[in-house]
């Protein structure tokens, strides 16, 4: 079966499990959260405060989803979420300071957008299971300005394409490859000595 | 010999399959490719990917947030009664009172001044209509003024 073919079946698949959920099977909802739980909470908590805010967020994420049954249009139902996700980041960051706009690199008393969000967490086992140039990475990338840490996180956590990036993002795919290379570009600089050991290595 | 920033790209494209065929074959041409190739691959495997999961109750919080929800959105019976008691008895009040003002006769003093003669002159014509009309049915003649 080609890869598009695989898609589109899954798209269909995705479609007859909303309708179902919608005609009162509550294990349909159960399906489809299995189905896409590790994409899209990995990516949320590398944005949120711990677990339980992760996991509030995650519910959130799916609450809006299914009431805005009506106006599911993308093909594919995780972009779709995603882009939920991209807009509840906005009002959280709208929240916390308002008046500041998500692809402003910095708030007007200097304090970087960035700052403002939640740096991402590992959890004891990543720092003490040997994978320092993982948390070095994962550090970097909390100090990145929101679109390219957005970017960068969509595509490595999430593995979304750019054409689905961009439409998350609604912006070109040439925008959204170029802010995965800013980010891949400062990461590059962040990470010094480590990265040219990498490059060794690689 | 291809630029660094559009190589990256392309190599960012290659990764995840939405690189025409065309380009692909300029890419696997291009003698930097391999090596610039193996770097992206090798910075993209060492960044550490978050293992962590939503919790087993999820999707029954999802589900029961949701009914909850629609549930506040139709209020219960017991809500809904006496708001359309109250809306049956004011539709009933609506529609059989009139609430029109009842028109009262209009107070002399709001006719106009040319009005009031005419309507003196009329006075008189008929109380002296009514003084004969009196004289003529009563034995006793008297002046009706009196009255």
């Amino acid at each position: 079966m080609k890869a598009e073919e695989k898609t589109h079946s899954m798209e269909e698949d995705d479609a007859k499990l909303l309708a179902a959920y919608r005609n009162g099977d509550s294990e349909a909802l159960g399906l489809l959260v299995e189905k896409y739980k590790k994409p899209l909470f990995g990516f949320i908590y590398k944005f949120s405060e711990g677990r339980e805010d992760a996991d509030e967020v995650f519910q959130e994420i799916w609450v809006r989803a299914i009431k805005n049954m009506n106006r599911y249009r993308q093909k594919s139902l995780l972009s779709w979420l995603f882009r939920i996700a991209h807009n509840l980041m906005i009002d959280r960051i709208r929240r916390r300071k308002p008046m500041v706009s998500f692809d402003t690199s910095a708030s007007e008393d200097g304090v970087a957008i960035g700052e403002m969000l939640p740096s991402s967490r590992l959890g004891p086992d990543d720092e003490s299971g040997g994978h320092a140039l993982g948390v070095r990475i994962d550090a970097a990338a909390a100090e990145l300005p929101p679109d390219q840490r957005e970017v960068f996180w969509l595509r490595m956590q999430g593995g979304l394409s750019f054409k689905e990036i961009a439409k998350v993002q609604k912006c070109s795919i040439n925008t959204a490859l170029a802010r995965m290379q800013y980010a891949l570009s400062k990461l590059r600089n962040e990470l010094g000595d480590e990265y040219r050991e990498l490059q060794e290595a690689g | 010999m291809m630029n660094e920033k559009k190589l990256e790209k392309w190599l960012l494209l290659e990764q995840t399959g939405e690189l025409s065929a065309k380009k692909q074959q300029t890419l696997n041409a291009c003698p930097e490719a391999e090596a610039k190739r193996s770097e992206l691959n090798a910075l993209c495997a060492a960044v550490s990917l978050s293992d962590a999961e939503p919790s087993s109750w999820a999707a029954t919080r999802i589900h029961a947030r949701l009914k909850t929800e629609r549930r506040s959105l139709l209020l219960p019976v017991h809500v809904w009664q006496p708001i359309l008691a109250l809306a049956a008895c004011l539709t009933l009040v609506v529609t059989t009172f009139d609430f029109t003002p009842k028109s009262f006769p209009v107070p002399v003093a709001a006719v106009a001044v040319g009005e009031a003669d005419v309507w003196n002159v009329q006075f008189e014509e008929d109380l002296m209509e009514l003084e004969s009309l009196i004289l003529a049915i009563s034995d006793d003649s008297f002046d009706i003024i009196e009255m």
